[in-house]
């Protein structure tokens, strides 16, 4: 009863992650300037592929697999992060504010 | 079946990378469409069950596109256009290497069929004792091509310290507080993860390639944020040191009376693992050798 309920939160898990990954590869596309794009990117990066990782460790049947996978998720909610931030840092810097419709 | 269609959907994608690749002009697209290449390289090796050589390509993706973008800002400080006309002589030259290369790939075997030659997959569990077939091929069947790969590698650093002029000025610290103390953070998870690939080589995918370039790749990123005190010359030891390891269990079996690179003297599984651990440091320091001598002209500061 027990790996059935975790289970099945595992696969909801993986479900709002390939809708909030979806959502952001819309975003991607839709947004009209470079940092709203910024923004969509990041969220699709930062929380969709860690949701998407939980519900693969919450499915897999080994602790190790699962324990590995986390800490998977983990560096990538250290690292997605921080590389839109310098992007978004690097981008501000050498664009001028009146070019910004450009982008 | 789906694993089919994604082969064939990374052939596909690294197919129109390529005809990006020649409709662009612009050196720094150009080396997007370079990542965007390894990446699905990478991809088809994994999905061909081919983890060694996708952990290969992904991180020297990672290194040569640090490596590339560096050489466009030293080089040329706008934005280079090409030359609108096309040189005939190297057209030719790539017309002619396209035509060799698919007139040999009729050679290779049809997709997918049976292999017939097992020897490798039956014997390496009795003669070499150790799980992992790539690893035994790469580092006791086939060791002396291994043991003369690394030394080309150690030989294209010294070719870039002998083209580029490295001095040892000193580099001022970018003043981003939070990539710093992130960096500070994944630093020891990286080496830890380079020295798991490293002893691991014999049971899971990895090895000495891999492990030395997730190595180099780690003291990279370290290097772009702090300041970095490391002479070039010492480098190059570090680097000689590693393929004369090496050397040196080769040299244990003449010594014994039995041929170079003989294992039997000091058991297979220890010779490779010294052998993987020379490998390790060849690369580790070549790659760091490398970004050296590309990036020490540029400035930091503008991270």
């Amino acid at each position: 009863m027990m790996v059935e309920m975790i289970s099945f939160i595992g696969f909801i898990f993986i479900f709002l992650g390939i809708f909030l990954c979806f959502s952001a590869v819309i975003g991607c596309f839709r947004f009209p300037d470079y940092f709203c794009k910024m923004h969509a990117a990041t969220l699709g990066d930062a929380i969709g592929c860690p949701l998407i990782l939980w519900g693969v460790a919450m499915q897999s049947n080994s602790i190790t697999t699962a324990l590995k996978i986390i800490l998977l998720s983990l560096i990538i909610l250290i690292i997605t992060p921080t590389a839109s931030y310098l992007l978004n840092k690097i981008a501000l810097k050498s664009i001028a504010p009146s070019d910004s419709e450009k982008l | 079946m789906l694993e089919e269609i994604l082969i064939y959907f990374t052939i596909f994608s690294s197919f129109l990378c390529v005809l990006f690749f020649i409709r662009s002009n612009n050196l720094l697209v150009l080396t997007i469409l370079n990542s965007a290449f390894s990446l699905f390289t990478c991809v088809m090796y994994l999905l061909l069950d081919a983890p060694d050589v996708a952990m290969t390509e992904a991180v020297v993706g990672v290194l040569v596109t640090i490596f590339t973008i560096f050489t466009i800002k030293k080089a040329y400080k706008n934005n280079y256009v090409f030359d609108e006309n096309l040189n005939l002589i190297m057209l030719t030259l790539t017309i002619l290497l396209a035509g060799y290369l698919i007139y040999s790939s009729f050679d290779l075997s049809v997709f997918g069929a049976p292999i017939f030659d097992h020897y490798y997959l039956n014997n390496t569990g009795k003669e070499i004792e150790i799980p992992s077939v790539v690893a035994a091929i790469l580092a006791s069947y086939r060791g002396y091509d291994t043991l003369y790969e690394t030394l080309v590698i150690t030989i294209a650093g010294i070719g870039v310290l002998l083209v580029s002029d490295i001095s040892n000025q000193q580099q001022s610290e970018t003043s981003d507080i939070l990539s710093k103390v992130i960096t500070r953070f994944i630093f020891p998870i990286l080496i830890i993860f380079a020295f798991y690939i490293l002893f691991h080589g014999e049971i899971s995918p990895g090895g000495g390639f891999q492990a030395g370039a997730i190595l180099a790749a780690s003291i990279i990123i370290h290097s772009m944020l702090y300041e970095i005190y490391c002479s070039s010359s010492y480098l190059l030891r570090a680097s000689i040191f590693g393929v004369l390891i090496y050397f040196l269990v080769g040299i244990i079996g003449i010594f014994s009376g039995l041929e170079f690179l003989n294992y039997s003297i000091l058991g297979q599984k220890t010779s490779i693992l010294i052998a993987e651990i020379g490998i390790a440091i060849a690369v580790a320091s070549t790659m760091c050798l490398i970004y050296l001598g590309i990036a020490n002209a540029t400035s930091k500061s503008e991270l």
